[in-house]
């Protein structure tokens, strides 16, 4: 149903039924924007997290700008949201499958398949994804070993990248070696399909009508061309709304990081993305001041970087 | 009736079901515990290492026979949080005032002011009840016992030390076991290897032992490593060697002469250049260290607790490093004989290590442990503590050692002959500082780890390394932390010294001021000295 426009003065008239939102104004203002507000006012002071604070003005602004574990931890996830974004690339591909299915049950199925997973909590994926880079036991080395990926990786390491990270002799260290963290946190939930954002392009998918497809193949279009010149382009706004979502994700999250690697990023901190330094200054360095600082830091970055994705991301329809 | 139909009708049954199990499930729990007369007293834990839990219930058992006896119906309930959800669950439960009568409280150690287990002076002070004026009366549960009329505090080995809050001049729990470190190994593949050779008591002699272990496996083709590791087990056996090595160079440094080394003290002397990274004990600790690390499985830093269990119970290992807690956990999941020594220290004569160490580490600092606390105001605390006379009474530690496999924290209870290898060495002397001593240090050593075992010839790689990365900034970081820390505490105090002052002037009043000198002396003896030091340098603080 579409929204009513309303007169100033009439809405001033009607004014009892503005009584029916305040429960959940009410409940939204105490449980999202009290604690956001609070963290504003907290990130000017400085706060051990008990009763005491102490009101220091910019300074924890400024120490987080001279930061240099920040700094690094800025690159470290702008590498992940790079990769995230590449990584929605097999949902895209198999919501396309799904979508050309031609039966219906079969297509029933196979989304039935896919929200089973959805069910497992992320942590348990986590810790099972923990123990697949288990160096000695981890299902990883033991796959690399049983189709001589690991020979292969050993003679680029010796003849090309020179890391010494995977050695003949040992099994490799995914999670205890700097140079192979982010790639480790890149290849974490491979082969990448997001039972979510399949359905997202699924939905997107399902609103271009079949006159479209049937004008297509009077014009002899193969399904590569398909793809790329009437599926693609037409579920841009859902790309778009996935990019949003990997962007925000990847730089609010640091639970993967935090029980793959430690809350100090794992060696040589190479791990360490701004959420779990956030984390790291509040709970264990007890800096809880600063860690608002850091929050409200990231808060206007994903602000900014959703207002240019809305404004100059546009889709032509 | 259709398919579809069918499908729905199952589903919705099964959802129905389920909601009635569940609200049966409630509705019992809600009645049991409205049953007339019967007073539950709820206690909650994170140890869920094998054995415990069971022992907490025959000792409940017991307790509610104990009251029944008396006319008293009460019902005895055990909490088993899981460790790592153990502080958001304290949090809530504390702020939400329906927490059970008694917690575990652990110790506040780390460098932020807050223990693992999500505890601190503030939350103590808040929410837990001081039992100062019992510790002093005899439990009555020591009646017709070796320790009957003796004050409370004095039948625990440590005194009830580790009770007392020296910030807030009380008396907050009752411990009831002890822990120590010891080197657990496969009694049947060890005697496979070396016959009927004892295990190793002295640091040549493991890394011997370790040496031959490697052999074996190799020339029989087996995935055998001499000790199995992961980031909670390896530093248990590597802290307690490394720490051997700063046992003179911690009591030159001891300006104070507590003969305890002190962590502020060995980072201002860092900073005054008295000792770096590359000072010989601090070099030597390192490759003793890495010395050890050659002989855990590879990419041991990587793995948990749970991993080194797997490996050493999959018989892949021969050795691992425990504390007293796992004993019976090893002994319940480990298919063999389990053989337990004390962790082989380097000896005095050793020609690379002795010079830097007076003798074998002593551990009679370490004090007690597995502490529970009052919850204020909960629902009848009386018989709470009741129950925790009962736990901590010559019986009843008696009663939790044998059924545990832990330690008593009581004295003159019998230890079992199992056990007697995990009592503190009393003799000996102490270990003293490793590299991390704070938030910023402790970070800073954690993260360049790594550089030892890719480079396990020589420290020097991590030496560069870690000085580079600014270990001098984070001990002034550390320093910065722990002394507005200890400020607050003073600060917080002086409403407490108002209320003695006001009330009556007695010992506490005398206590208070003088523990409060004693930390703002401490506070401003560190900043002055940073402040002269960051002034000279041109370091920024």
């Amino acid at each position: 149903m579409a929204a009513v426009s309303m007169s100033g003065r009439r809405a001033l008239y009607n004014w009892r039924i503005y009584l029916y939102v305040l429960p959940s104004l009410g409940l939204i203002l105490t449980f999202c924007y009290f604690p956001a507000i609070s963290a504003v006012v907290r990130s000017f002071f400085e706060w051990q997290g008990g009763d005491y604070m102490q009101f220091i003005g910019w300074e924890n602004y400024t120490n987080a700008f001279n930061d240099p574990v920040l700094r690094s931890s800025f690159v470290t996830i702008s590498v992940l949201i790079v990769a995230g974004i590449i990584k929605m690339v097999p949902s895209i591909l198999l919501a396309v499958l799904i979508h050309r299915i031609a039966s219906d049950r079969w297509q029933y199925w196979y989304r039935v398949l896919l929200i089973i997973p959805m069910v497992v909590p992320d942590l348990v994926n986590i810790f099972i994804w923990k123990f697949f880079f288990d160096p000695n036991l981890g299902l990883i080395n033991a796959s690399f070993d049983l189709f001589g990926i690991k020979s292969a990786l050993v003679w680029l390491d010796q003849h090309v990248l020179h890391w010494s990270a995977f050695r003949p002799d040992s099994p490799i260290s995914w999670l205890n070696e700097p140079r192979l963290i982010i790639p480790s946190l890149i290849f974490w939930g491979f082969p990448w399909i997001g039972a979510m954002s399949v359905y997202i392009f699924l939905a997107g998918l399902q609103s271009i009508g079949a006159e479209v497809y049937e004008a297509a193949e009077l014009d002899g279009a193969s399904s590569w061309q398909k793809f790329t010149k009437i599926e693609f382009p037409l579920i841009m706004t859902q790309v778009r709304l996935n990019v949003i979502l990997v962007v925000i994700g990847t730089l609010q999250g640091y639970g993967l990081q935090y029980l793959l690697l430690g809350p100090a990023g794992g060696p040589a901190g190479r791990g360490m993305v701004p959420g779990l330094w956030m984390f790291n200054r509040a709970f264990i360095a007890g800096q809880f001041g600063y860690a608002c600082a850091i929050g409200m830091m990231l808060f206007l970055i994903i602000a900014v970087l959703t207002y240019f994705n809305n404004k100059y991301i546009r889709v032509e329809k | 009736m259709n398919r579809d139909k069918i499908l729905n009708t199952i589903g919705f049954s099964l959802l129905g079901l389920c909601f009635l199990f569940a609200l049966w499930n409630v509705a019992f729990r809600t009645v049991r515990e409205l049953e007339p007369g019967v007073v539950t007293i709820r206690f909650a834990h994170w140890q869920l290492e094998g054995g415990l839990r069971s022992t907490f219930d025959i000792l409940s058992r017991e307790y509610e026979k104990i009251c029944a006896a008396r006319g008293l119906k009460v019902r005895v309930e055990q909490q088993a949080i899981p460790e790592r959800v153990f502080p958001n669950w304290l949090v809530t439960q504390l702020v939400g005032g329906k927490a059970p009568q008694i917690i575990a409280i652990d110790n506040i150690t780390s460098g932020s002011g807050m223990s693992p287990k999500g505890m601190t002076t503030d939350r103590i002070a808040r929410y837990f009840e001081a039992i100062s004026a019992r510790v002093h009366e005899p439990n009555p549960y020591n009646i017709g016992t070796p320790l009957e009329g003796v004050p409370w505090c004095d039948t625990f080995v440590d005194g009830m030390s580790r009770s007392y809050d020296s910030n807030l001049l009380d008396y907050y729990s009752v411990p009831l076991s002890m822990y120590t470190f010891r080197l657990f190994y496969n009694k049947p593949l060890y005697r496979e290897i070396f016959g009927d050779a004892p295990p190793p008591t002295e640091y040549r002699e493991f890394l011997k032992a370790c040496a031959t272990i490697t052999a074996y496996g190799r020339a029989r083709g087996l995935n055998l490593v001499p000790i199995a590791g992961s980031k909670y087990n390896a530093p248990m056996l590597t802290d307690y060697f490394a720490g051997t090595q700063t046992q003179k160079l911690g009591r030159r440094l001891n300006r104070f002469n507590t003969l305890v080394s002190n962590d502020s003290e060995v980072m201002l002397a860092y900073l005054r250049g008295e000792w770096n990274v590359r000072s010989p004990e601090i070099t030597a600790s390192l490759r003793l260290l890495q010395s050890i690390n050659r002989n855990f499985q590879p990419g041991f830093q990587q793995v948990d607790r749970d991993s080194a269990t797997f490996y050493f119970v999959q018989e892949r290992c021969v050795f691992v490093s425990a504390g007293s807690w796992d004993n019976t956990s090893l002994r319940i999941q480990a298919p063999f004989d389990l053989g337990v020594c004390h962790i082989p220290v380097p000896a005095v004569s050793d020609p690379d290590y002795g010079r830097f160490m007076y003798g074998p580490p002593t551990e009679a600092a370490n004090g007690t442990a597995l502490a529970f606390g009052l919850v204020r105001g909960a629902a009848r605390s009386d018989l709470a503590l009741d129950f925790l006379h009962y736990l901590s009474s010559y019986h009843g530690n008696a009663l939790f050692s044998k059924h545990s496999g832990w330690l008593p924290s009581v004295i003159k209870v019998p230890v079992d002959e199992t056990l007697e290898v995990f009592e503190p060495v009393i003799d000996g002397y102490p270990n003293a500082f490793g590299l991390g001593m704070g938030t910023e240090t402790s970070r800073l050593r954690d993260n360049d780890y790594y550089l030892l075992q890719a480079f396990p010839d020589s420290p020097q790689k991590f030496q560069d390394v870690f000085e580079r990365n600014g270990y001098g900034k984070a001990c002034i970081g550390d320093l910065t932390s722990w002394q507005t820390r200890v400020l607050r505490i003073v600060t917080r105090q002086d409403t407490l010294l108002a209320a003695y002052y006001e009330r009556s002037r007695d010992r506490k009043f005398y206590e208070l001021i003088e523990q409060q000198i004693q930390q703002e002396q401490s506070a401003y003896m560190v900043d002055s000295e940073l402040s002269t030091l960051t002034k000279e340098n041109q370091w920024q603080r």
